[in-house]
């Protein structure tokens, strides 16, 4: 296909394919300093690895004994992410048990040891030093702590909702010049005459719509998708290979514990059981991944594994009510013969000039704690290369709704809505809480609570779609954890899918499309982990779309 | 003849009603509330985008007339769900409005500050389906003080029936939609005009316009006047009634007796000539889900009573499997959860004389109303022609 581009003056600087985190990360920094930049998303902001991750920007003690420098860095960054996005960052305290046996006294002192020179970190993400516990005081700390211990320690670490943040900096660097388009894949990365890298093709996986943006740069931040990415561009895979590592956890209703407790699984791995934010969460495995990225979701044996894991220090776990499972893939850099776990979390820039194609870089490997860093690392050597010469402000400049506090009740109160809803608008939106309150100012009958799970108000449902590029129901729930609760959207799916057909100025019936697409969805993702009580649920769901929405099948009538 | 009927649901209550007129003595047992209390309000043979004016049956007309809260015509009537779906039924809880004979007209849907009740979009959304346009049927948002305050327009939906239910708020909505518009020729409603059989009927008849519900969302008011309904009927009837968590069903050469959770379990459990199960399915609590305790007992699917009875879906049988780790439903598929039942002969539980199930506890079979209630009867049938 010949392809007429006007290459002297492209449309932008930089082109990034890729919405996680440390694509709108990357898209952020270069628009910050003043760079023209596109973002390309096959599927959704946070729709990988970034959304679906333990939700820590922890410091890795675990790394600590063969890579401290990704536990320095981690902890650095996690420091800066602390002070740009305050609203998004919550203490998620841990308690490491240890169990009575043959030399545990060591053990215990040994991991109090440990955690001293873990301490020496902390300090960096305003963490508080470990204690050492006995088990009258684990105990104490959290009942439900089974088996015979020794005792244990205690140490900081920080959740943070991933889409959230990625969601933040995508909203940022729009805000900044950026365009972000999501639902939008990259068909083919533009090279002129085999050689430099010109632009991308895209099309929009909603609308059908096709189109291209020239640059002079095209940056590859697809996570596990890497490789995929690069042979767009006629660049063997090989040059951005990552080892592909799933990792998934299971939620479940309400906090069952105050503390994050870890656990050790049957082959010795290192499990926990969290809260976060308004559920539990129980993760991770990691294995080597080898179906499709574009949907993966968490298997029975996955799910027992970790249940079975937990239940030996935790065993009311097996009785809680698990309301679903999330699934991701870790981009680790590659490397044939370690296991997964001892594989590295560094994160490396890789410049394809060496493979012919000037212009084109990828981003691989890395980490949710250390996404700023490597997006400044990248946009550092794209400013350098353009001849940019302002420096890097992500770590001092606030993400949106970072720039101040604001006191949640104190927010309920004045525009009249529900103190749990403030909270909840609170965190996830910071000051700019305000702005989606200023809807229901305006239009009172946005005010509704569409999911009362979480809860959700009709008013963050349009502002997602309207301030943060929602296009589905899932998108919506990516951002607001609607339909995330025990009825897994019965209640506000249908809802949500009508405001968006709405504000899309698409037909009802595509409305009632995007929540059955989403119960498909969320069925598959639940299926591997619902017990008894959900099992109920689940039916009374089926009866309930069937007779309310009508057949849960079929494809889409062209409107 | 003595007949037991353990379940209170819709293929419960026919079975009761079918077996009485039969000339048994029957008593019903029955514990909690199931998958009838949670009905939309839809009377339908079979899932609703399958035929629609099908024939139905003699017999399950009979009981339709004799259940005061329903309605079943000779033709299919049509009704909005709370979603803004236009839907064909072939019968309806009379409380929910027809559109059928309004064909052509203009239906106000009333607009009021009630969480999970959206008329403008639900009267878009009706406008914009294929029958409405062919008939020329419009439906416009009309706003309608229906509520007192904005707290109200907070609770549930069942909740504002209720309120509905006294005389003076009842007058009060009939006298806000009177004055509302004189444009509409019907006016529709969410799920709150009143928690009783008639109380359409009765709200029509005051504003002088055919006034109706959508369906209702699961715990809505169509379930609290199923249950209104059946109270009366057994009543009239004279049919013994328990409310006991039945456990078991044992056999006693050809007589059966039903063992309850209640220490006060005497001879009027014995000595029965059939038994009819109609306990629901997973949603009403007739099937469980039983995790086992991964060290004695395996997890499967069960009955909630026991009995010699096989569990399974699409006519096999449905094992417990071959881990202690229980069912993987990825493999399984979630359809699973409304297919799995007891696996019978007809109304008769497989291999089994005088124990017949009917129902959502039984596999295979549509989850719906008139359907259970046509199982119900034919269980019945079977249970006092047997001997």
């Amino acid at each position: 296909m010949s392809v007429a581009l006007t290459v002297d003056q492209p449309d932008v600087d930089v082109v990034v394919i890729g919405g996680g985190v440390n694509g709108t990360g990357l898209a952020r920094d270069c628009a910050l300093r003043g760079l023209k930049v596109a973002l390309f998303e096959r599927n959704d902001i946070a729709f990988g690895a970034s959304g679906n991750s333990s939700g820590m920007i922890h410091g890795g003690p675990r790394y600590l004994t063969y890579d401290p420098d990704v536990t320095y860095t981690s902890c650095l960054d996690s420091g800066h992410i602390q002070r740009i996005a305050p609203h998004l960052l919550f203490r998620i305290p841990f308690l490491m048990p240890v169990d009575k046996q043959p030399g545990s006294k060591v053990n215990l002192l040994l991991l109090d040891a440990f955690f001293d020179l873990y301490d020496r970190y902390q300090p960096l993400k305003h963490g508080k030093p470990h204690v050492l516990l006995g088990a009258d005081d684990l105990r104490k700390l959290e009942p439900g702590l089974a088996g015979a211990l020794e005792g244990g320690v205690s140490f900081d670490e920080w959740g943070i909702d991933g889409a959230r943040l990625c969601t933040s900096s995508a909203v940022d660097a729009r805000e900044h010049g950026a365009e972000i388009r999501t639902h939008c894949t990259v068909t083919e990365i533009l090279r002129r005459d085999g050689g430099s890298v010109v632009g991308v093709r895209y099309r929009d996986r909603i609308t059908g719509e096709t189109g291209q943006r020239t640059s002079k740069v095209v940056v590859n931040a697809t996570g596990a998708w890497a490789p995929i990415t690069t042979a767009l561009g006629k660049v063997a895979s090989r040059a951005a290979r990552v080892r592909p590592g799933k990792g998934i956890h299971v939620f479940f209703d309400r906090r069952l514990t105050n503390y994050a407790i870890a656990a050790k699984a049957i082959d010795g791995r290192q499990v926990f059981l969290e809260p976060w934010q308004n559920m539990s969460v129980i993760g991770t495995t990691d294995d080597d991944y080898y179906g499709d990225l574009d949907d993966c979701v968490a298997t029975a044996d996955e799910v027992r594994y970790l249940v079975q894991a937990v239940a030996r220090v935790f065993p009311a776990v097996t009785a809680a009510r698990a309301i679903g499972t999330w699934a991701g893939v870790r981009p680790t850099l590659y490397e044939w013969g370690p296991n997964e776990d001892a594989l590295s979390r560094d994160h490396r820039i890789v410049d394809h000039a060496a493979d012919g194609a000037d212009g084109l870089y990828s981003m691989v490997g890395g980490k949710l704690a250390s996404y700023r860093l490597f997006s400044e690392e990248m946009a550092d050597a794209i400013a350098a290369r353009l001849g940019n010469g302002t420096p890097g402000r992500t770590h001092t400049t606030a993400l949106p709704g970072g720039d101040a506090q604001v006191d949640p009740l104190a927010l309920a109160r004045s525009y009249g809505v529900d103190p749990v809803v403030g909270t909840r608008l609170e965190y996830r939106h910071g000051s700019r809480a305000e702005r989606v309150l200023e809807r229901v100012k305006r239009e009172p009958t946005e005010a509704q609570i569409t999911c009362p799970c979480e809860p959700v108000l009709e008013a963050e449902i349009r502002y997602s779609v309207e301030n943060e590029w929602a296009r589905t129901v899932d998108d919506v729930a990516r951002r607001t954890r609607l339909g995330l609760g025990a009825c897994g959207g019965m209640r506000c799916a249908a809802r949500c899918g009508a405001i968006i057909a709405e504000m899309t100025d698409r037909s009802p019936e595509h409305g009632r499309r995007l929540a059955l697409d989403f119960f498909t969805l969320a069925a598959r993702r639940r299926a591997s982990a619902i017990g008894p009580l959900q099992a109920r649920q689940e039916a009374l769901q089926l009866a309930t779309i069937r007779s309310a929405l009508g057949p849960c099948s079929g494809p889409e009538e062209p409107e | 003849m003595k007949v037991g009927v353990i379940g209170g649901g819709v293929a419960g209550t026919a079975a009761a009603w079918a077996a009485r007129r039969a000339g048994a003595d029957v008593v019903m047992t029955f514990d909690r509330p199931g998958a009838s209390s949670l009905y939309a309000g839809a009377l339908d043979l079979s899932p609703w985008d399958a035929a629609v004016d099908a024939r139905v049956d003699p017999d399950v007309l009979a009981f339709a007339t004799a259940f005061e809260a329903w309605s079943v015509g000779t033709k299919s009537a049509r009704i909005a769900t709370h979603e803004g779906v236009l839907r064909a039924a072939r019968g309806i809880d009379s409380t929910l409005l027809d559109l059928a004979p309004l064909a052509g007209r203009t239906i106000g849907v009333v607009q009021a500050p009630i969480d999970g009740w959206n008329a403008r979009a639900v009267a878009r959304s009706l406008s914009e389906a294929p029958w409405a346009i062919e008939t020329k049927t419009r439906f416009e948002a009309v706003r309608v003080e229906a509520i007192v305050d904005e707290p109200e327009g907070r609770v549930p939906w069942f909740d504002i029936a209720l309120l509905h239910d006294h005389p003076d708020r009842a007058a009060r909505l009939a006298e806000r939609l009177a004055s509302a518009s004189a444009s509409v020729d019907a006016w529709l409603l969410g799920g709150f005009i009143g928690t009783t059989p008639g109380a359409a009927e009765r709200l029509s008849a005051l504003v002088g316009k055919p006034c109706g519900e959508t369906t209702s969302p699961p715990g809505g008011p169509a379930g609290a006047r199923f249950e209104a309904s059946r109270d009366a009927l057994l009543a009239s009837l004279s049919i013994g009634l328990r409310r006991e968590r039945i456990d078991s069903v044992t056999r006693r050469g050809t007589r059966f007796k039903l063992v309850g959770t209640s220490p006060e379990s005497t001879d009027a459990d014995s000595g029965f000539d059939a038994v009819v199960l109609a306990t629901g399915g997973l949603v009403g609590g007739g099937i469980v889900l039983d995790p086992g305790d991964l060290v004695a007992e395996p997890p499967r699917f069960r009955s909630c009573v026991g009995a010699d009875l096989l569990l399974g879906r699409g006519g096999r049988v449905l094992d417990h499997v071959s881990s202690l780790h229980g069912l993987d439903l990825l493999s399984l598929g979630m359809a699973a959860l409304e297919q799995v039942g007891i696996l019978s002969d007809g109304p008769a539980a497989r291999g089994g004389t005088g124990l017949l199930v009917a129902g959502d506890c039984v596999a295979d079979r549509p989850r719906c109303a008139l359907e259970a209630a046509r199982a119900g009867i034919a269980a019945a049938r079977s249970a006092t022609s047997a001997r």
